[in-house]
């Protein structure tokens, strides 16, 4: 029975104080959807009892039947925290009544672009970490993205059942595990931390850690037990928490509280945490797993856990999932620690609005967001798009940082280029409808304020993914999500009747916008490619796309994979090309630029619209370049924005200004289709090093240099001694030590090397991270799974371009099949064009 | 006898066949069956008397200039036909492709050789004097008939050697002598012995070896033969591939051209494609290939020049029947999409011509079927034929793969997707260009009009959504001066015209126009007079000393 109204949940609205907007991270498999259901039972949305097997937040079918979470879906729940709480919560707050904005994530590397799409829209997160697994490659990445959006982190470790049960530990065992993983955490933390936020490490003994079991429902922080224990010893429950965790020990003897681990007589003490919080949880599971009847009615009568006339009947597990959901409710520990230490919008947003706002940060938008003013300008942040039921259109799933949105309201539609003062990606529209999302039902709302997450209807026609929506004309946009994932992995799809070929377009337009990563264009071959993550994420689109965006029969290629050309040398000579008149010639060498440079220049650290001069000197400084070369960069490519670079080293040439355009052009041109096999090339300085121009200008015109301009660079590449750069997968598997042969051996084949290998402390397991090039990483993960019994399961995130041995022009080399392999497939002349075909003799 | 040969121009991009072989000088009369030609032009003579030869304007007038599509007036100023009381001279205008040209010599001399024979059998040409006239270096591509040149030069027929397209020409009468290239008919058909469900489709070169070829191959297989049509009013012939539909065409068909690798067989690999195999037969190498389909090629360009928004009409022709129109319609769709065109007039492409507009999104080439088909590879900005242009604009249009070339074909699919009348291509002649009404066509709002016209579309090349291209056209730009906004530097930034957006993103935009920070002099007087002396210096004594230097 769900226990809260829509108009309850409006009235919450208007109060930003009392929202709690949170996502829910973690590695995949740590049991994030399970650990919501506790939430959502604890809201009435469903039942206590199915809590923990429905995962409810998993709304699509596939996502039941894998057992994985694939979409990010958010839920709106009412809560009312306890009057005596309320004091505990540090922030501004009115009444005793929340209203939570959660998240379910996806955990799986290859979905982690949900993931990001959630963190902007939420202000904390709630990191779930195995007991037993630890901190795995993925809580990293969420952290470390969570981080610099400037969430705030709590720690839930889940499955703590799992070391009870299945590993047997001991009660200090278990604390060793416990303190290892918040040590962990707290490292990652402290590395990406952001002064702006303050300390945002979690500590136990304040209550920003959590234990418990999502598939139990149980939980607890220590505040419960502080609470419990407070009354009983008389001491502030704060002070009680301290008590609680790390080197605090309780002689019974003496009654006293100490912080050596013995006593005076050398006898070792029990832990504090152990003695209050551990033991009676053990005995309980001692009791109930050993079939202890008469121990059983005995604790549970000292807990003051009541059980109905059918529950006594329970035995083992069932029992023990009963008892404990009633002595310590996942619900309520979660909501305390969300409600208490999660920061609201009218917090989080003072401190969020300068990594948020691209523009000035004290115009009327940036103000607005700041104060989280429903009164402001409209300031709302769209950053997925979630299905209707209606085929082909979308809610704009978002956030209203400032104003307040209404249905009927005419808005500014800004897409990702647009641009304060221009036309360009910018719409003036009204907003249909307004919804709250509710996982898989929708609620329709009249209007939201500031500091909430919302629906809108009517948008998607003019926002593919993202983008922001403003009613201030001179709003900028908000900043674009920073994906860590690329999509390096494509497939070509083609219709199997040349009649659907329309449906499929529109398929590709709508798989498009439904997920943030996904990438559909079509190749100068005119074939459709689908570009994704990973295997498993290309998997799941292309399924969505033959059955809900396309629901037409699709043929689908081999994955391929994206390389990138470069040079590995210094060109062994000056090269020249004249134009087709003859009557101009441009001399130019290519040589390597380094891989920090290029990774800078994709990163966005060093870009085409710094200023020169600050541009020159962090090149000078930081990647060895002359100063004067520095400042005479024409452009970056491919796109303008590329990790290629033109340089103009000419002296005195007359009229070389008003080549330029042609050049840069020619410049894009070139490096968008490399020479070896038409890829974007990557890691390439080009330097002009002489022009010479006709004096008429009609002689040097766009026409002459450009095809000119384009042939140079070819010949300059190819006699640097051209290369492919192909992306390499960082893949981390954990498995007992007994399959760590079979990874090894299927790496071997993969042309995969391991390069760290640890065992998780306190288990068997180990950890192995090996780098695996993307084109041997299809199947990895069936192969892994057979040769290792099921026992491993990588998980691979693009890591970065290596370069390929060998000289790409000289057959043989494997670069040089690979780039054979690639004109054929693009339907070019196999052999790379010969240099005599770009190099003119003086 | 007086020969037109115009000096090479630039090397043309444009794909041509070679002929890797030597017509023997000697044969030539036999080889392009010169007697037939007489023959004909004899029959035409008559015509040509009764219909009035064309003649050039006396200043010459540079017709292709004229003829610019921009100004269909074009038509009117050309040389207007005068009836000559009596016909004294004919002028022939033999045309030759570059690769034959070294026969035209031994072509002239024959022709001259059997005309006298012709003119002591017949009468009725004894008055006539016969003047030969060879033209080479087409403007546009060989295959088609180059009216422009033979009207510079007066001429009454036109007499084209060698490959063709089979363009019908708009004006002038002309006769075709393609040539009895060689091909090894045994070897065909071995070729074809195992294709029994053939179609094939020839080269014009080869037609004349289809007789014996039919004769050799399993009767199922299927000729599409070349028609010839004689005009009856003057006397012109053309000719026709009778092809038949894809109707016709069972599922099992193989469809084989029979040709030198040239645009034809791409042509045809696009038209039928689809549902037929495909088989080439080159008679030089002997080898018979599947070619390589282009349509996915062809499909990427189209999504490309979806998202043109500025669009050059490069004009490829001026002797296919119905250019005018086809060019006049092309602007109208364009027009229609809210997009921005400029016609250009280039002779033959290449590189370095189109890529001095770099402007220019998407060129679009209004050319015969067999020469509109350019591979743009090379090219900054592609090149699409107007099929593909009309394809890529019409959004909501579903593309099964089908092709169209010919004109007319065409210019009833545009106008299909404008929900207009066609500007009729067959009548042209009536149907002045002012007709063609520039109504804005509600075509694109009507097809979506339950959503937005400002809808953003899925841009497949870039992946991303592209706002529909709203460049305007002069009379809104007038309009809208108020709109004009002065940026620093007194540049003058228009709402969004394409031209001057474009010139916002350059950063060599010509001379500086702002004048200068410095004030500008005023014009005085200067000296006057010789080194010697000037008139302002006061007079020296001879000898003294040199002053000013």
């Amino acid at each position: 029975m769900v226990n809260f109204t829509i108009d309850q949940i409006r009235a919450l609205m208007d109060k930003p104080t009392n929202i709690r907007n949170m996502s829910v991270i973690a590695h995949v498999d740590h049991g994030k959807s399970t650990l919501t259901d506790s939430l959502v039972s604890k809201a009435g949305i469903i039942s206590t009892g199915k809590a923990g097997e429905a995962r409810f937040t998993d709304t699509r079918q596939d996502e039941q039947d894998r057992g994985i979470t694939i979409k990010s879906t958010a839920i709106s729940m009412y809560f009312e925290l306890p009057k005596e709480d309320l004091g505990d919560i540090a922030q501004k707050t009115e009444g005793s009544d929340f209203l939570i904005n959660l998240i379910d994530s996806p955990g799986h590397v290859d979905f982690s672009s949900e993931v990001t799409a959630a963190l902007r829209v939420t202000d904390g997160a709630l990191v779930v970490v195995d007991t037993i697994e630890g901190v795995c490659v993925q809580t990293e990445t969420v952290l470390r993205q969570a981080l610099t959006e400037r969430i705030k982190p709590v720690l839930v470790i889940n499955k703590v059942d799992r070391a009870l049960l299945e590993l047997q530990m001991t009660k200090e065992d278990l604390f060793q595990n416990f303190q290892r993983v918040i040590e962990n955490v707290n490292v990652i933390i402290s590395t990406y931390t952001d002064k702006t936020l303050g300390d945002v490490q979690v500590y136990p003994e304040k209550g920003t850690v959590a234990f418990g079991s999502g598939l139990h429902g149980w939980a607890f922080t220590l505040r419960q037990f502080a609470a419990r224990y407070a009354k009983k010893f008389g001491v502030d429950k704060n002070k009680m928490m301290l008590k609680l965790w790390g080197e605090n020990y309780f002689n019974p003897a003496t009654k006293k509280w100490t912080t050596k681990g013995a006593d005076a007589k050398g006898k070792p003490l029990e832990r504090a945490f152990c003695m209050f919080v551990l033991d009676p949880i053990f005995k309980l599971f001692d009791a109930i797993m050993n079939f202890k009847k008469d121990q059983i009615s005995m604790i549970l009568e000292k807990l003051e856990i009541p059980l109905k006339s059918d529950e006594k009947d329970l035995e083992g597990k069932a029992l023990l999932k009963n008892v404990m959901k009633k002595f310590l409710p996942a619900g309520e520990a979660l909501l305390e620690m969300i409600v208490i230490h999660l920061p609201s919008p009218a917090t989080a947003q003072r401190y969020r609005v300068d990594t948020l706002y691209e523009g000035p940060l004290d115009d009327e938008s940036a103000e607005g967001i700041r104060a989280c003013n429903p009164n402001a300008p409209l300031m709302l942040y769209v950053s997925k798009m979630v299905p209707t039921s209606d085929k082909g259109r979308f809610y704009a799933f978002g956030r209203v940082f400032s104003g307040t949105v209404r249905s009927g309201l005419k808005v500014r539609i800004q897409g990702p280029n647009y641009q304060p003062g221009k036309k360009e990606d910018l719409f003036v529209k009204s907003i249909q409808r307004t919804v709250l999302m509710m996982g898989r039902y929708v609620e329709a709302i009249d209007d939201c304020p500031a500091g909430n997450i919302v629906g809108l209807v009517g948008v998607d026609q003019f926002l593919l993914k993202s983008g922001t929506i403003s009613t201030s004309e001179t709003a900028h946009n908000l900043k674009v999500m920073k994906f860590s994932v690329s999509p390096v992995v494509r497939v070509a799809v083609e219709v199997k009747n040349a009649n659907d070929l329309p449906k499929l377009v529109e398929g590709l337009k709508r798989l498009s916008k439904s997920d943030p990563c996904v990438q559909c264009f079509t190749s100068d071959s005119g074939e459709h490619i689908v570009a994704g993550a990973g295997e498993l994420h290309l998997e799941i689109c292309l399924k969505d796309l033959e059955e809900d965006h396309a629901q037409v029969p699709l043929k689908t290629g081999d994955p391929v994979v994206q390389y990138r050309e470069t040079v590995t040398a210094q060109s062994s000579m000056t090269c020249l090309s004249k134009s087709p008149n003859k009557h101009n010639r441009i001399f130019m060498t290519a040589e390597p630029i380094s891989e920090e440079l290029s990774a800078d220049i994709e990163s966005g650290k060093i870009n085409p619209r710094d200023d020169f001069k600050v541009r020159a000197r962090m090149l000078a400084e930081e990647h060895g370049w002359d100063v004067t070369d520095a400042r005479k960069i024409w452009c970056f490519g491919p796109d303008t924005t590329g990790p290629n670079l033109l340089v103009d080293m000419t002296k005195g040439v007359q009229y070389l200004n008003e080549i330029k355009d042609s050049c840069v052009a020619a410049f894009q041109w070139a490096t968008k289709e490399g020479v070896l096999c038409e890829e974007h090339m990557r890691s390439i300085r080009f330097n002009v090093l002489d022009v010479t121009l006709h004096a008429d200008a009609i002689h040097r015109g766009g026409g002459q240099i450009m095809p000119t301009c384009r042939r140079v660079c070819y010949a300059s590449v190819l006699t640097a001694t051209p290369t492919l750069q192909e992306p390499v997968f960082l893949a981390e598997v954990q498995c007992p030590e007994s399959a760590m042969g079979g990874i090894y051996g299927v790496l071997n084949r993969r042309r995969g090397h391991v390069f760290a290998e640890e065992q998780r402390p306190g288990t068997p397991l180990y950890s192995v991270k090996a780098y695996i090039p993307v084109a041997d990483s299809f199947g990895f993960t069936t192969d892994l799974r057979a040769a290792t019994g099921g026992q491993a399961f990588p998980q691979m995130v693009f890591s970065h371009w290596q370069v390929m041995q060998g000289d790409a022009t000289q057959a043989g080399t494997k670069v040089n099949d690979v780039v054979k392999a690639t004109r054929k497939r693009k339907g070019l002349s196999e052999e790379v064009p010969a240099l005599d075909r770009y190099y003119d003799k003086l | 006898m007086s020969a037109a040969i115009a000096p090479t121009g630039e090397a043309a991009l444009v794909q041509t066949i070679d002929v890797p072989y030597r017509v023997e000088v000697a044969d030539a009369a036999a080889f392009f069956e010169l007697a037939n030609v007489a023959m004909s032009l004899a029959d035409l003579v008559p015509h040509l008397t009764t219909l009035a030869p064309l003649q050039s304007s006396p200043n010459g007038g540079s017709a292709p200039d004229q003829a610019t599509p921009d100004s269909r007036d074009g038509d009117a100023s050309l040389p207007q036909p005068h009836l000559p009381p009596d016909m004294k001279e004919c002028r022939v205008a033999l045309q030759f492709p570059d690769e034959l040209l070294f026969v035209s010599d031994a072509v002239v001399s024959d022709m001259f050789r059997l005309m006298d024979d012709l003119r002591e059998r017949c009468d009725s040409l004894q008055a006539i004097q016969f003047d030969f006239v060879i033209l080479a270096d087409t403007q546009y591509s060989a295959c088609c008939v180059d009216e422009v040149a033979a009207q510079h030069i007066a001429a009454n027929v036109l007499v084209h050697f060698g490959r063709s397209c089979l363009s019908q020409a708009s004006h002038m009468p002309v006769l075709f002598a393609f040539g009895n290239f060689p091909i090894d008919v045994d070897h065909v058909s071995q070729s074809l012995a195992n294709v029994p469900n053939a179609l094939v489709i020839y080269d014009v070169m080869y037609a004349h070896a289809m007789p014996t070829l039919a004769a050799k191959v399993a009767p199922t297989v299927r000729f599409a033969a070349i028609e010839r049509h004689v005009s009856s009013t003057n006397g012109s012939t053309h000719y026709t591939r009778n092809l038949p539909t894809k109707e016709d065409l069972d599922a099992d068909t193989t469809v084989v051209v029979i040709g030198p690798p040239s645009p034809l067989v791409s042509h045809y690999s696009l038209v039928f494609g689809q549902h037929s195999q495909l088989l080439h037969y080159d008679p030089l190498s002997r080898e018979c290939s599947r070619p390589r389909s282009l349509l996915m090629k062809r499909y990427a360009l189209m999504t490309k020049a979806r998202d043109a928004d500025i669009i050059g009409i490069v004009v490829g022709t001026l002797g296919v029947a119905n250019y005018v129109d086809m060019i006049a319609n092309l602007k109208k769709l364009i027009k229609s999409h809210g997009k921005k065109y400029y016609t250009f007039v280039l002779g033959k492409l290449n590189v370095a011509k189109l890529a001095n507009f770099s402007e220019i999104d998407i060129f679009v080439l209004v050319a015969c079927p067999e020469s509109s088909l350019i591979d743009s590879k090379e090219f900054y900005r592609p090149v699409v034929t107007p099929f593909e242009l009309t394809m890529a604009l019409d959004m909501s249009s579903s593309w099964t793969g089908e092709y169209r070339l010919g004109f007319t074909d065409v210019m009833h699919q545009m106008a299909e997707h404008m929900g207009d009348e066609p500007v009729d291509g067959l009548d042209q002649q009536q149907t002045p260009v002012a007709a063609i009404s520039s109504k804005p066509t509600a075509a694109d709002s009507d097809a979506e009009s339950d959503t937005d016209p400002d809808q953003p579309y899925f841009s497949l090349v870039t992946g991303t959504f592209k706002s529909r291209a709203k460049v305007e056209n002069n009379e809104t730009i007038h309009a809208k001066i108020q709109d004009l906004a002065l940026y620093k530097s007194g540049q003058v930034a228009l709402a969004s015209p394409a031209a001057a957006r474009q010139l916002q993103t350059r950063q060599w935009r010509g001379l500086e126009m702002t004048p200068s920070a410095e004030k500008s002099l005023e014009v005085v007087e200067g000296r006057f007079g010789t080194a010697a002396g000037y008139a302002d210096e006061p007079e020296v004594e001879t000898g003294k000393g040199r002053r000013g230097g």
